[in-house]
């Protein structure tokens, strides 16, 4: 078995930095054709010295460690301040709890004030490179300038053309939201349902649309999907809840 | 803002574009992995090596979506861990590579960096000095300009120098991706 030493790495970091006399390089290449073992060893040091020698590389890894870290940081900050924390939220959800059997008492329509206050149309996320200059570009402009009721005519076509697009499936039924057809839109959502990056966005969504429909329960449900799948709308469904089942 | 937009901010290490990767993509590469056998740690070396393939790919050739950036992301980690499980022991999977991205693109831009992924994978373990004390090395910096940079005497610096690379190669040699990319070359030719 090939014994690692200071020796053996600096006659390997020699002949790889070309800094051999002709001589000794030519023995050591003999050496490397008969011994299968320092082959790999010297291709193992190759690829470490190719490696490090990427700078450009290593330093955006170190910086993608940097955010990941502060990232990470983010969630703790809000749950490790312990019971101090605690109290402020305890106080806080008694003043929601507060504000919402008020609201409760003087609102005619809860529902809809209530979606009202939760709603926002679903961002647009951009184009693709292959959409410029398509019809996908086309509708997905005027969804971004807000003109649904067109967006929607023009992406009525494209869904179907492109049914594994879940993008388009979510922007189709903001449309179908902003167009007040909800159970349309429960229907559009549900085939994204299980789509890895807009899941989340389906599930509340499709609460949405149950709570505008005056069906509360169902509208818990999805809110509860929302909550357990802990991403970025876990708060807002919390406090939706919150409010649903005072 | 468009993906061409997002790729040329996400190739400057823009902060807020890769923050917002990590709060958006990271949580339903976790909820992949940890549905496939892995845990946490497993999903988030996934999730880093994807942004560095894509990094690599972007500052070399370049790269034409064929998807949003979100998913060709989502798709790369998902191809990366079913490599991992390949490796793995007693581990069954359904493998499904069929996705809305081009898993053709993907698959060819896994194998052109398997070995040198797993190089840096495991050179960005090592410990700050470690890295910036082969770096210099490797860069060519004479003993007198790596002990000025790094503060190590001529011995200490070469002596370290050493133990850092051997460390390398021992975690490297341990990666079950390592051992079996090995013994399917041996069976061949050379491991490179």
């Amino acid at each position: 078995m090939l014994e690692r030493s200071p020796e053996l790495f600096e006659t390997i970091e020699r002949y790889l930095g070309g800094e051999m006399p002709a001589v000794e390089r030519s023995d050591f290449e003999t050496r490397i054709a008969a011994d299968q073992e320092l082959r790999q060893e010297v291709d193992k040091h190759r690829l470490i010295h190719e490696v490090a020698d990427d700078t450009q590389t290593i330093e955006f890894a170190e910086r993608l460690e940097r955010f990941a870290a502060e990232v990470k940081l983010e969630k703790p900050r809000q749950e490790s301040s312990g019971r101090l924390l605690y109290q402020i939220a305890a106080g806080v959800l008694l003043l929601l709890a507060a504000f919402a059997t008020f609201w409760q008492m003087n609102s005619s329509s809860d529902s809809e004030a209530l979606f009202t206050d939760y709603y926002q149309p679903f961002p647009f996320e951009g184009t693709r490179a292959a959409d410029t200059e398509s019809e996908v570009a086309a509708a997905l402009k005027l969804y971004n300038n807000g003109d649904f009721a067109k967006a929607k005519k023009a992406l009525v076509p494209l869904v179907a053309k492109f049914p594994r697009r879940a993008d388009l499936q979510l922007y189709m039924a903001i449309c179908q939201i902003q167009d007040q057809q909800y159970s349309e839109a429960i229907a559009t959502l549900s085939k994204i349902s299980d789509d890895p990056i807009y899941r989340e966005d389906a599930m509340w969504y499709m609460g949405l649309s149950h709570l505008r429909s005056g069906n509360t329960s169902a509208a818990i449900d999805y809110l509860n999907k929302v909550i357990d799948y802990d991403g970025a709308r876990k708060s807002y469904a919390q406090s939706l809840r919150k409010i649903l089942l005072d | 803002m468009s993906d061409k937009d997002q790729l040329q901010r996400f190739l400057k290490g823009d902060e807020v574009t890769i923050k917002r990767l990590y709060r958006k993509v990271l949580p339903a590469v976790m909820k992949f992995v940890l549905q496939n056998s892995g845990d946490q740690n497993d999903a988030e070396d996934v999730f880093h090596e994807a942004l560095l393939v894509i990094f690599k790919k972007l500052s070399t050739e370049g790269i034409i979506l064929s998807a949003s950036l979100d998913t060709y992301i989502y798709a790369i980690c998902r191809n990366l861990w079913y490599k991992v499980l390949r490796t793995r022991k007693n581990t069954f999977f359904d493998v499904d590579l069929s996705d809305r991205a081009s898993d053709e693109d993907i698959i060819a831009t896994l194998g052109q960096t398997e070995k040198e992924r797993l190089f840096r994978k495991y050179f960005l373990k090592l410990d700050e000095k470690c890295r910036r004390l082969i770096s210099l090395f490797v860069k060519g910096k004479s003993t007198a300009e790596v002990m000025a940079e790094t503060g190590y005497s001529r011995g200490n610096a070469r002596k370290k120098k050493f133990d850092c690379k051997k460390k390398l190669i021992e975690m490297i040699e341990k990666d079950p991706v390592f051992k079996d990319y090995t013994s399917s070359r041996q069976k061949g030719t050379d491991y490179a």
